[in-house]
């Protein structure tokens, strides 16, 4: 009899320790369910937030400056001035907020990369209009599709090709070229442009959040790390590639990105 | 900042918003332009003065009580009324699916994103206009 009770009680807290640990991985579970939940709601947070921002922030960019327009009063310009950056700080940090937000909130369907580009193009047709960029859009008809969601595709390639136009801004020369190619099971879109290059000392520091060397009030430095997380989160890769190490027929001089994402094919 | 489309006759703009902050925006902006300024604070209404007056360009908002700017699009559209319209709006995921739909319907429109500073309200309206001419 002894030895049966002692068989059924080492039985017993073998089942024991069994539950304690099914118990901690059920509290881990909720845990992250929760934290993920949390993240959502986050996310849908600041995202209205972000939408409802913009339309007093339009009006108080405006009001600004069309103080700035109609004032002849040095001192009130210069504060004009001010608040006019201030706002711009603003106007970026809510971008980049509603921009976090959306990977929250993601439909992955099959998406044709060309379509994406075309929108992407037809979105800053003015802008690049307006600062006179030569738009160079290489696309083969036979470019493959790739499961992704398509706003998030969009998101990523317009704050590329906006960097782009934002480095060839001051530029002699002002060219950037949007080309992309099917690549062994992927598909490739570089994002080529003519102005200064990425220095060696800011190389390192590109994909990092909040890292940007565009002029106060003009970048948040979510921009690239938000496409590179998007990206990655896709099983793609979202590279710089340095000056030299170009392998195709583009070269401008400039800074060279290059999006790589599985081709629908290939699965 | 001179634009005339028809001989002496200054363009007309509308802009459709919700919002007065938005709506002043425009037309502030549009104050050395060339143009003359029509608002409506809803779509109904900026239907309404689309049906009865000619207009050259069409600022409209998409999330908006009411019809909202898809809709309004697509009942200006089917009315005839084939002016340039040029959507407003702030980048969200749900409106890009609206906008989506709304090209597979085969309707034409511009694209911009809030918050519009007057530079490029300005240079929006005159390509826009230029365009046209």
């Amino acid at each position: 009899l002894e030895d049966r009770v002692e068989e059924r009680t080492r039985q017993l807290s073998l089942s024991n320790a069994e539950l304690q640990e099914a118990m901690a991985e059920l509290r881990k579970t909720q845990q992250a369910v929760s934290q993920v939940e949390k993240m959502a709601a986050l996310g849908r947070l600041s995202a209205g937030v972000g939408h409802e921002l913009n339309n007093p922030m339009m009006g108080v960019l405006n009001y600004m400056e069309a103080i700035e327009a109609k004032t002849e009063d040095p001192e009130l310009r210069v504060l004009v001035s001010k608040a006019n950056q201030a706002l711009a700080r603003m106007r970026e940090i809510i971008k980049g907020l509603m921009t976090y937000s959306h990977a929250s909130s993601r439909n992955v369907e099959v998406v044709s990369v060309r379509q994406v580009i075309d929108k992407v193009v037809e979105f800053l047709d003015v802008q690049l209009r307006h600062a006179d960029v030569e738009l160079i859009v290489d696309i083969p008809d036979d470019l493959s599709t790739v499961h992704m969601n398509a706003n998030e595709l969009f998101q990523c390639l317009l704050n590329l090709i906006i960097n782009a136009l934002d480095a060839v801004k001051d530029s002699d020369i002002r060219k950037i070229v949007v080309a992309a190619s099917n690549l062994e099971g992927c598909v490739q879109v570089d994002i080529i442009d003519s102005g200064p290059g990425i220095s060696d000392q800011v190389r390192s520091k590109i994909f990092d959040p909040f890292f940007t060397t565009k002029e106060v009030g003009k970048g948040t430095g979510l921009g690239l790390s938000v496409s590179k997380n998007l990206i990655e989160s896709y099983g793609g890769n979202l590279t710089e590639i340095s000056a030299g190490e170009e392998q195709d027929q583009y070269s401008l001089g400039g800074a060279h990105f290059s999006i790589t994402l599985e081709s629908t094919e290939s699965k | 900042m001179s634009l005339v489309l028809n001989g002496d006759i200054m363009p007309k703009v509308l802009i459709i918003d919700d919002d007065e902050a938005v709506r002043d925006a425009f037309q502030l902006a549009l104050e050395p332009v060339d143009v003359e300024v029509v608002v409506a604070e809803d779509g109904l209404t900026g239907l309404e003065i689309a049906l009865s007056q000619t207009l050259d360009l069409i600022f409209l908002d998409l999330k908006m009580p009411g019809i909202d700017g898809v809709e309004t699009l697509r009942r200006l559209r089917a009315a005839g009324i084939e002016t340039t319209v040029y959507i407003v709006t702030a980048f969200l995921p749900e409106f890009l699916d609206q906008l989506s739909e709304a090209t597979r319907e085969g309707l034409r429109f511009g694209l911009g994103q809030k918050p519009l500073s007057r530079s490029q309200i300005q240079s929006i309206a005159k390509s826009m206009l230029t365009k046209k001419s």
